[in-house]
């Protein structure tokens, strides 16, 4: 199908470009432009070369941030995949009971994320909470989950799977419905027992359900703030302070929007980077079959 | 920038000291609002005896503890020093200057004694003219309420703040993340202190 003048592409790509161009390109753009200034939303903007970039990889302040971020992702997202395949393995089941359970788990992913962060912050609170209580029942020591550094980012990214699980079970019990039962009973005949069936024809053919999976619950790591903003404001000293969390700070807590600026760069060519990598990774998948 | 000096890396190893080795004092979860709201709750709760706190909480906790609540100066070491904190007023320099009379009538009327005796006496904030607090004395307010007194009283140990257009940067973004660094996972007071200073030097 060829077009009959050239501008017809065009004029039907037209409102996507628009609007990417609007909503992606241009903010990029200014961020980029933005991360070269020195500027506090009050005097007028200074020219400061890499200064802003500079600023951020002294005392490692950049890395840290991304290691965190990454951090966080990566217990998030095998956290939430491993549950719920977990779950959909357990719940795929006919009754009103594994209905009920099912929609118990689900529910979760339905209630917005300030009322889940209200909720744990409540108990995970270091006097009152009830998680703190069962710790001290089972002979922990008190700590204040929220208030260590070093527990405050595995706290937030339970608080993350807990939120998230409910989601990926639902796209599990679906990829499971497309496990032909048939070729469950010919392994089953052939002697493969139920570890064996799972490991190899299961698992396989939710390699696509998990893929999709795995990618949506990353983008939704990634974009996490409203937990952090909520529950522990980037602290204990910054062990919580994830990108978007840190951007938002350093523009409107800190007044820098110039290292905001640079922070939002530096975001955008980590995601560029994971994106490729994921990529990479399904065009050799592709090949391989 | 000194950031106290000598003294002041003293005083950040005593704060080091009081929360990790003898685990006396708490650093409170969160930070900003929050951390003094779970502060406020841990004191009315009476899990903590004693808390640093702002003059803004004074009516508030006295109304709501179920046992008498004293408000005490900033402990010592060689010399008193205290900061002032707070919300500004400011009227903006390049303002129409309808809007900065405006502006004035409106600090004016807000700094007029009896103004300020009304939200100072419901808040317990500080009174920031002499003529309220004369008038607070002459009708024997702050022998039914000492703890208002406390805060103007430390006055006289004051120290002003080193205004410039890049304390908040300092401020925000280099000496508060050391000090919560150091008091929360134990690195060297001195040597944040000096990192603290390098990086105040470094242009913004």
């Amino acid at each position: 199908m060829t077009p009959r003048a050239r501008w017809h592409p065009w004029a039907m790509l037209g409102p996507t470009l628009a609007l990417l161009v609007t909503f992606f390109v241009l903010p990029i753009g200014v961020a980029a432009i933005g991360s070269v200034f020195s500027w506090d939303l009050l005097t007028p903007p200074r020219y400061v070369g890499a200064g802003n970039y500079r600023a951020l990889a002294a005392h490692g302040e950049l890395l840290h941030i991304a290691m965190r971020t990454l951090g966080y992702s990566a217990l998030v997202v095998t956290g939430t995949m491993a549950i719920g395949l977990g779950l959909a393995l357990l719940l795929d089941r006919p009754g009103r009971f594994f209905g009920f359970v099912r929609a118990s788990v689900f529910s979760a992913y339905v209630v917005s994320w300030v009322a889940v962060a209200l909720l744990w912050m409540w108990m995970l609170d270091g006097n009152s909470g009830v998680v703190g209580k069962l710790l001290r029942v089972l002979g922990a020591p008190a700590v204040s989950l929220l208030g260590d550094p070093h527990w405050a980012l595995p706290a937030l990214a339970i608080v993350g799977i807990w939120k998230l699980t409910g989601y990926s079970m639902i796209v599990f019990l679906a990829g499971l419905q497309g496990v032909p039962r048939a070729l469950l009973e010919a392994a089953a005949l052939d002697g493969a027992g139920a570890w064996n069936r799972f490991r190899h024809v299961t698992l396989p053919l939710l390699a696509p359900t998990a893929a999709f999976v795995a990618t949506t619950s990353l983008v939704t790591s990634f974009q996490a703030f409203d937990i952090v903003r909520i529950m522990t404001q980037g602290g204990p000293a910054r062990a919580t302070e994830l990108f978007v969390y840190a951007i938002y700070e350093q523009i409107f807590l800190d007044l820098s929007v110039g290292k905001a600026s640079a922070l939002t760069v530096a975001f955008f060519g980590l995601l560029l980077a994971v994106a490729g990598l994921q990529l990479r990774v399904w065009r050799t998948r592709e090949t391989a079959r | 920038m000194s950031l106290g000096g000598e003294a002041g890396e003293r005083a950040l190893r005593f704060w080091q000291r009081l929360v990790r080795d003898e685990k006396v004092m708490r650093p409170p979860p969160g930070r900003d609002y929050q951390a003094w709201q779970s502060s406020n709750e841990s004191f009315l709760q009476g899990r903590i005896a004693m808390m640093w706190s702002s003059t803004a909480y004074v009516r508030y906790l006295e109304d709501n503890a179920r046992f008498p609540v004293v408000a005490a100066p900033l402990p010592r070491d060689l010399r008193a020093s205290v900061p002032t904190g707070g919300t500004m007023f400011v009227l903006m320099q390049s303002a129409p200057p309808e809007e900065k009379q405006a502006a004035w009538d409106f600090v004016r009327w807000m700094c007029d004694a009896e103004q300020t005796i009304t939200w100072s006496t419901r808040t317990g904030y500080m009174p920031v003219t002499r003529p309220a607090v004369e008038r607070l004395v002459e009708r024997g307010w702050y022998q039914h309420h000492p703890n208002d007194r406390v805060a103007y009283d430390q006055l006289a140990d004051v120290e002003p703040w080193p205004w410039a257009p890049d304390l908040f940067r300092v401020e925000r973004d280099i000496v508060e993340p050391r000090l919560e660094d150091a008091v929360l996972t134990g690195r060297d007071a001195r040597e944040l202190l000096g990192e603290a200073r390098e990086e105040a030097a470094r242009p913004a």
